[in-house]
């Protein structure tokens, strides 16, 4: 009876073993969770010392090809002391090919399968889990387990393996699903991130989605448009068109998501071009914008989520209708000038060849220009503006195509730097220094139109335009900033070539009048030697035959006396004794008019030069003289110029072709305003006098005349550029502004004017002797 | 040291007068009936600057005797201050870092524990703690409270008196300890189909109670009642099966309005019991069996006898526990003559139990050498 207790007694011992294992098989979808549940419960009823699985990489993280495993779970973890295996490890290669195996201490396998601290004896048994993993079960027995028990827990544990690899699948499926949702997060984010980018451009700006609706239309835009961006985002079948066509269209933006529809609207494009980079430029001209004829420039480009697929486009459009008038403006006066210049040439190859290669070098440099007109049109096409977005500590989040292109910096490189690391700005004139803080003097600077030079990551040194903003959220917390530029390093190189273009003018204006000079010295110098070649005929060819007779002492007297008698009367007709003193006269006065002349073409030469515009020493009283030499012409018919030169007058650190650009400017105002004063009665000659003396640190250059003066009413007006008192076509109100400019900006130096209507009117120009020890002082 | 009071300011002047080395903290184990301003024994031990711990608990030991009033105070050279463990009552409990403290270890120490004997997450807790240190101590100890079953703060530190936590404290002895409890099975299995941690709701399937009622009230012969039942179910333990070791007992100490029984101790779903019944003389022999569990080697320092005792035992034994308590006592005199037990009456025990991981244990009791 009892052996029968104690049979039934057993087996309902081990039946509850299989009951309780298999009940706590499969009971969370949490790997560890799992495994916490059944194996806690398995150590606790067979008193085990430890238990751990063991995981093939493959099936934790998706890669076929990976050789390892990892300890999923390890209970107590501090008997645990190795985290990763290798599969050639005894763990895995020792029951490769069983579903269980005990291995007690005192088999030598045992000691290859100890990876825990502290374990010195006692039974591994190892359960294969399918083909996923193995199951390390550790007990301080001998003989914890019998035979018959491991084939007992085979199918548990077997059912415990299907459980694991149910957490497997579930915990990839979770990874998927918060791969997605982060992967839409992401999306949703970079959508708005566009869409806060686009609201703080300066220029206006829109952006589409793939749908072609409008996702982005900020507030300049809202200006420019009348339309508001409540009323536009959201929308799509090319409502956007609207305002600019009041028709539903495609616009340039719809050629980044949409080529093939070019054909439809490119006959609207002034100009077109389309960039490697997908980007498209265009100009279209709209005879209705808000009840205005427009001219507006269009770039478009593609809009990339994080990685890097298209996800819309985006279009800015600049209001460029003055720029076109400018534009036109400029080619007309250049029209008018190669005219005038042509004119000019030809009379002046006329008169004199040695101004031929001065008009060649003239060509030349309009050739120059013209070439880097066509330059500047297509950098001017291909522009546009570089954005850099940072967060509020000034670290680089972002940074678009023209920014990277400008900077030199790729996406890449910038992400997460600082702005000051790779933004760096030359703080003085010889750019020496770096600007600490460039995000902070961006966000200063008041106008984009200062200029701002760069050192680019390749050290190429670029001037730019740049402006900031902070980003703000909706509750206006500021979360970041974004920095706007330009690139103008191309608009400062054609700003030089405008000043060569106004030198050239002034050349063009006063080339008559240096041609009347020259021909009238010419004029005079050919009469002088018509008078000599007549002396000289005449006295050679007649007297000479009746010399040499009388030197060939004939015998008779008579003779003699009648040939000296024929040589007195002769003498008396040809006037010998007027001749002999006015011949050497003659020759003096012909070299004079040479000396005149070479001056003249010298003087010419220093002014028509194109000259580096760099700062060199330089002669103020040599400027002085040569600028009242090539304008002589402007002045000696109205007034007289003196000139008061300080002899051993310092050399001025200046561009000396910058500063006879001023002095002809300043006299030949002088000499018009004496003409305007005199008008009534042109035979009354003014009087334009020029000084020049040191003053301190400076050298001062005094120009007076006694002209009209200038009106109390329009002093504070002069130096201001397109103001002009002349009549239409006769100034351009550039001559004082391109003055000041020179003078003041450019070389540190001051101007000052003193008039009294009526009486005439003073310009005193101060030089500093080295103007880079100088501020900038009116 | 027993001191035989409840008067706070006595207490505190017993204990200001006791010398303590830099390296000793004090062991304090209160009867509940004491009565004793814990929060002013607090103040008045910090300002002392002495380390302490301690627990209110049913009753305490000393020599063969238990008291319901009273204090055990006993010093205990100590590796660490003692660290107080929260969370208990919600499952979310944090570690300290162990590692670091037990590296400092030069051998394996005994690690004391108390916790609040009616949180819910003891089992929890202790898992926990096995997890980070596994063999590397020995532990011992048990859970304070009131025999009321009224949960309320029973377990303090110089940091303050605190409910559903533990403290540990690393004790530089080394430990050897006895675990048994001496109850038999009468019936079993049965399944404990539906459990919610401590909380036994389905027994084979049906309500617990039902179950539990039918199969006692046929071993007893008598009728049980929700108002009658610990009286009787002290008698009448779960066991929960466990191979190379005795059952687990889980004693049940009320039934609930649902007819699920609540228990002392987590007892896992789907767990399968034998119903146990005690009697005097096994357990008896169980008390003196586990004393003579901590036979060490001859020449050791013996510093401590403890005896952790399930307070459900005295009331199973009831004028037999002395028994219990002189077996002990005789078997501990056996390894050192002079050695006088000191311990409390425990609502649950706590003990390194085999080889296996830690668990909270009932109707048991825990006997422990200390040693240099």
């Amino acid at each position: 009876m009892n052996n029968s207790a104690n049979y039934f007694r057993e087996v309902i011992q081990e039946m509850s073993l299989l009951f309780e294992m298999a009940l706590a098989t499969g009971q969370s979808m949490d790997l560890r969770e799992s495994c916490d549940l059944f194996l806690k419960r398995l150590m606790d009823r067979k008193d085990l010392v430890y238990s751990a699985v063991w995981i093939k990489d493959a099936y934790l993280t998706g890669k076929a090809n990976q050789r390892t495993a990892t300890l999923v779970y390890a209970f107590p973890e501090y008997l645990a002391e190795t985290k990763k295996l290798s599969l050639d490890h005894p763990l895995f290669s020792s029951i490769s090919e069983k579903e269980y195996l005990a291995v007690p201490a005192y088999k030598e396998e045992f000691w290859g399968l100890v990876n825990e601290k502290g374990i010195t004896n006692g039974t591994f048994v190892l359960f294969s889990l399918d083909e996923i993993g193995v199951l390390k079960l550790f007990s301080a027995r001998d003989n914890c387990f019998s035979n018959y028990e491991l084939n007992q827990l085979r199918k548990v544990i077997s059912k415990f393996a299907y459980s694991l690899k149910g957490c497997l699948s579930y915990k990839q499926l979770l990874t998927e699903i918060a791969e997605r949702k982060k992967t839409e997060e992401a999306l949703k984010q970079s959508k708005q991130q566009i869409a806060d980018i686009v609201n703080f451009l300066p220029v206006a700006s829109f952006a589409i989605n793939l749908e072609g609706k409008v996702i982005a239309w900020n507030h300049t835009l809202e200006v420019m448009t009348d339309v508001k961006a409540k009323d536009m985002l959201g929308k799509g079948n090319y409502e956007y068109a609207l305002p600019f066509f009041k028709k539903r269209r495609p616009l340039l933006i719809d050629l980044v998501l949409k080529p093939e529809l070019k054909d439809l609207i490119k006959e609207d494009f002034l100009f077109f071009q389309r960039f490697n980079n997908n980007s498209m430029v265009a100009e279209i001209f709209l005879p209705d914008l808000k009840g205005k004829q427009t001219y507006l420039r269009a770039r478009t480009a593609p809009l990339f989520d994080p990685r890097g697929r298209i996800i819309g486009a985006i279009e800015s459009l600049r209001d460029i209708t003055e720029s076109k008038k400018l534009e036109k403006k400029l080619e007309n006066a250049r029209i008018e000038l190669e005219e005038k210049v042509k004119k000019r040439t030809f009379e002046l190859y006329e008169v004199n060849k040695a101004l031929r290669s001065e008009i060649a070098e003239r060509k030349n440099a309009e050739a120059a220009l013209a070439e880097e007109k066509e330059l500047l049109t297509v950098t001017l096409h291909s522009i546009a503006d570089g954005v850099i977005t940072t967060d509020t500590l000034g670290n680089i989040s972002s940074i678009n195509r023209m920014g990277e292109k400008i900077i030199g910096w790729k996406q890449d490189e910038v992400k997460d730097k600082p702005f000051a690391s790779v933004f760096q700005i030359l703080t003085d004139e010889r750019m020496l220094k770096i600007c600490d803080n460039p995000l902070e003097r961006v966000l200063n600077q008041n106008e984009m139109t200062d200029p701002i030079r760069l050192l680019t990551k390749n050290n190429i040194r670029k001037i730019i335009s740049a402006n900031a903003a902070p980003i703000r959220d909706k509750k206006h917390n500021t979360v970041g900033y974004v920095i706007i530029f330009r690139d103008i390093t191309e608009q400062k190189k054609v700003e030089a070539q405008l000043a060569l273009s106004q030198k050239l003018k002034s050349i063009g204006e006063l080339a008559a009048g240096i041609a009347h000079e020259i021909n009238t010295l010419m004029q005079y110098i050919g009469d002088n030697i018509t008078f000599l070649q007549r002396a000289i005929k005449d006295i050679v060819y007649d007297l000479m035959v009746d010399y040499k007779q009388l030197t060939n002492k004939p015998e008779d007297d008579k003779i003699f006396e009648s040939l000296v008698r024929k040589i007195l009367k002769k003498e008396e007709k040809l006037g010998v004794a007027y001749l002999l003193e006015e011949i050497p006269k003659a020759f003096e006065e012909t070299l004079e008019g040479i000396e005149k002349i070479k001056k003249i073409v010298y003087a010419m030469k220093d002014f028509a030069h194109p000259g580096k515009k760099e700062m060199k020493p330089a002669d103020i009283n040599k400027a002085v003289e040569v600028t009242a030499t090539i304008s002589r012409n402007e002045w000696k018919y109205v007034a007289e110029l003196e000139t008061d030169l300080q002899p051993g007058l310092p050399l001025v650190y200046c561009v000396i072709d910058e500063i006879n650009q001023v002095l002809l400017n300043m006299i030949v105002n002088a000499a018009q305003a004496i003409k305007e004063a005199h008008i009534t009665n042109p035979l009354i000659k003014g009087k334009i006098a020029v000084t020049t003396k040191v003053d301190g640190d400076n050298v001062s250059i005094s120009i007076s005349d006694n002209g009209i003066g200038i009106p109390k009413k329009i002093m504070d007006k002069i130096f201001e550029p397109f103001f002009t008192t002349k009549e239409v076509g006769k100034g351009t109100g550039q001559g004082l502004a391109i003055a000041y400019n020179i003078i003041v900006n450019k070389h540190k130096g001051t101007i000052e004017v003193d008039s009294e209507e009526g009486k005439g009117t003073v310009f005193t120009i101060r030089l500093p002797i080295n103007p880079a020890l100088r501020g900038n002082k009116r | 040291m027993f001191i035989n009071t409840s008067d706070t300011d006595k207490l505190i002047q017993s204990i200001l007068n006791m010398d303590l080395e830099d390296d000793q903290i004090l062991f304090i184990m209160l009867g509940e009936k004491s009565s004793i301003d814990i929060q002013r024994l607090i103040k008045a031990l910090n300002e002392s600057q002495k380390d302490f711990m301690g627990g209110i608990f049913p009753g305490i030991i000393y020599d063969e005797q238990k008291y319901e009033e009273g204090a055990i105070i006993t010093r205990l050279p100590s590796l660490e201050r003692p660290l107080v463990i929260t969370g208990l009552d919600t499952g979310n409990i944090q570690l300290p870092d162990l590692k670091k403290i037990i590296a400092k270890f030069d051998q394996k120490y005994a690690a004391m524990i108390l916790v609040d004997g009616f949180s819910r997450n003891i089992s929890g807790f202790l898992s926990l703690l096995f997890n980070n240190l596994a063999g590397s101590v020995n532990y011992f100890g048990g859970g304070a409270g009131s025999l009321s079953f009224k949960q309320q703060p029973c377990i303090f530190t110089s940091e303050g008196l605190f409910q559903d936590a533990a403290i540990i404290s690393f004790v530089k002895l080394k430990c050897r300890l006895g675990v048994r409890h001496g109850w038999k099975r009468i019936i079993g299995p049965v399944v404990a189909t539906k459990t919610d941690k401590n909380i036994i709701i389905e027994l084979n399937w049906k309500k617990a109670f039902d179950v539990y009622k039918e199969i006692v009230e046929r071993d007893s012969g008598k009728k049980i009642t929700k108002d009658n039942f610990f009286n009787i179910s002290k008698g009448y333990p779960f066991g929960m099966l466990k191979e190379y070791a005795e059952t687990v007992a889980r004693t049940p100490v009320a039934v609930n309005d649902a007819g699920a029984l609540i228990c002392i101790g987590e007892v896992p779903e789907n767990s399968v019991l034998d119903i146990l019944k005690g009697e005097v003389a096994s357990l008896v022999n169980a008390a003196g069996q586990a004393a003579d569990d901590c036979k060490i080697y001859e020449g050791k320092k013996v510093t401590h006898g403890f005896v952790v005792d399930c307070i459900s035992r005295v009331l199973f034994l009831e004028d037999n526990f002395s028994l219990e308590l002189q077996a002990v006592k005789t078997k501990f005199q056996s390894i050192e003559p002079r050695l006088v037990p000191i311990g409390m009456l425990s609502l649950g025990e706590i003990s390194s139990c085999g080889n296996g991981f830690l668990d909270f244990l009932n109707k048991t009791i825990v006997a422990g050498i200390l040693y240099e």
